[in-house]
């Protein structure tokens, strides 16, 4: 995707805006061009996802940044509902949250998201996420075509 | 005056036979003695009706009357405990008794087949105890047992929650001192700068104590099962984590056979660690690090030692060494000397005891105890925080 010139889109699900901020700060200083879409709780996750509402006129996400502690519907229903779907079940699902239980943690992979970060501790740890994110998903990971 | 002799057993017995018979009277005992068939009271002091609550002659009207003084929920293995005597084995049980006091008063009894010189059992001998007290005893220290377990929990909880808790404003606060440096920083005047730099290095240093706290509660929340662990696996495994350090003071570090014990493999791991760390560390400051550690095989517990030739630890400081943020504010970056805040959390979670034997210029030795044969997943020692 980045190949060819085009942006990069993201889904951000985190109805923190501190910590929203902070992924928006991290991203616009990363290495990639993208364009970084932000929502509140699930419902809007989902709307967004399905292009439907407000979102009609949305790109479909290259990657989804999923919180698990959202007000209207959570992180799990989120990732029940994309696994459901078998074209929005193709896109990488990054779980970002707070929450070290380790049930969290399995029931996450159980769900398909495909990767489990904690949030970072500090606007550099945001960046080294933004960093890795960078390299490994959207440079050197095919994706599935749109 | 009054005589005795020795007996062919080695005893010494008085003439006079009443004397014997006094002696049994000086006890708070009930002693007695029946018929094989339990049908016929050989021998009663007069400490019956003491602990049964019922005169001594009821016993003689029917010797098995005693029956109704214990409790109906005990009665049958007291009924087989007697069975079981007539048969030749010897009895030792507890049960409740004396119907007047509603069966509050607690018996244990003890007691023996006589046998005759042809072998056969000639009486059954035994002797019945007022444990009242005792078993009160017991049940306060059991009940102090669970408030203590449950005053820890909450202790646990709340060092997990207030650390778990705090981790999103935490982040809120450096993030955004950060940010606010690298954006805004060369806007700042001197004074604006110096403000900056005290909250920069207050969120730092806060975040170290979050940081520290969180690790600390995860001796519970990260909690194993114990399993039986080879102790010197273990402590190869901490020892080549720690490769660099050592390379970098030059430490020499010899060790003893190790034990297997009973423990949680990680946390033993986390013990070895960080006292072979610090001593590392204290010992390295003026000189070459040289670590020794053994293991005295107690009768209860495995004693390990990690002494090294360091500068010593004085007297009064020895308890401070294991406190939380033993090295407080100012502690360096990343160091806020919570290591052995950890392990000592670590060797009282597994019912172990850990002490410093030391002289200043004479070095330290750090000894921890491992109790043997546990088999319960959680052994609590008293958390004197």
């Amino acid at each position: 995707m980045s190949e060819t010139g085009q942006p990069v889109e993201i889904l951000l699900a985190e109805d923190n805006p501190g910590d929203a901020k902070l992924t928006q700060k991290a991203f616009e200083e990363g290495n990639i061009l993208n364009n970084l879409h932000i929502v509140e709780n699930g419902v809007e996750a989902m709307d967004f996802l399905k292009q439907r509402g407000d979102y009609e006129d949305k790109a479909r996400p290259d990657l989804v940044l999923l919180d698990l502690n959202m007000p209207k519907k959570d992180g799990w229903d989120v990732l029940e509902e994309i696994n459901e779907d078998p074209e929005l079940r193709r896109i990488p699902v990054i779980v970002l949250t707070s929450s070290e239980a380790e049930s969290d943690i399995v029931k996450s992979y159980e769900l398909q998201a495909n990767a489990y970060l904690s949030k970072p501790v500090d606007y550099s740890g945001f960046m080294d996420v933004v960093r890795s994110l960078e390299e490994f998903w959207l440079s050197v990971v095919k994706m599935p075509p749109k | 005056m009054n005589s005795a002799r020795t007996d062919d057993e080695n005893r010494v017995v008085p003439d006079d036979p009443d004397l014997l018979l006094q002696l049994t009277e000086y006890t708070d005992d009930s002693l007695w003695m029946f018929s094989p068939d339990w049908k016929e009271v050989i021998f009663a002091n007069s400490r019956y009706e003491d602990i049964f609550g019922e005169p001594l002659s009821t016993l003689e009207d029917d010797p098995r009357s005693f029956l109704e003084a214990v409790h109906p929920d005990d009665r049958d293995s007291v009924v087989a405990a007697m069975e079981e005597l007539s048969g030749g084995e010897p009895a030792d049980l507890e049960f409740r008794v004396d119907p007047a006091d509603n069966y509050e008063t607690w018996v244990w009894v003890q007691a023996q087949p006589v046998y005759d010189d042809s072998g056969e059992i000639a009486a059954l001998a035994g002797y019945t105890r007022d444990i009242t007290r005792r078993k009160e005893y017991q049940r306060e220290l059991e009940h102090h047992r669970e408030a203590l377990e449950k005053s820890n929990e909450s202790l646990r909880e709340f060092a997990y929650i207030a650390s778990h808790d705090l981790q999103e404003p935490l982040r809120m606060v450096s993030s955004y001192v950060d940010l606010l440096e690298r954006e805004y920083g060369d806007q700042f005047d001197d004074e604006a700068e110096e403000y900056m730099e005290f909250a920069v290095n207050g969120a730092k240093r806060m975040k170290r104590m979050i940081n520290s706290l969180l690790e600390y509660s995860r001796v519970h929340t990260q909690a194993e099962e114990f399993d039986e662990v080879d102790a010197a696996e273990v402590f190869e495994s901490a020892r080549q984590d720690l490769e660099l350090l050592i390379a970098d003071h030059s430490a020499e570090i010899t060790v003893g056979d190790l034990p297997t014990v009973s423990a949680d493999r990680d946390q033993l791991g986390q013990v070895f660690q960080n006292l072979l760390k610090n001593s590392i560390e204290h010992a390295g400051e003026d000189g070459t690090p040289q670590i020794d550690v053994t293991v005295t095989d107690r009768p209860e517990a495995y004693e390990f030692a990690v002494a090294d030739n360091g500068p010593g630890i004085p007297a009064d400081e020895q308890d401070d060494v294991f406190d939380i943020f033993r090295q407080g504010a100012n502690a360096e970056a990343g160091n806020t000397g919570i290591g052995l805040a950890i392990t000592r959390r670590i060797v009282q979670r597994h019912g172990g005891d850990i002490w410093i034997e030391s002289e200043p210029g004479e070095g330290a030795r750090f000894k921890f105890t491992i109790p043997k044969g546990l088999n319960v997943a959680e052994s609590e020692g008293v958390d004197h925080e």
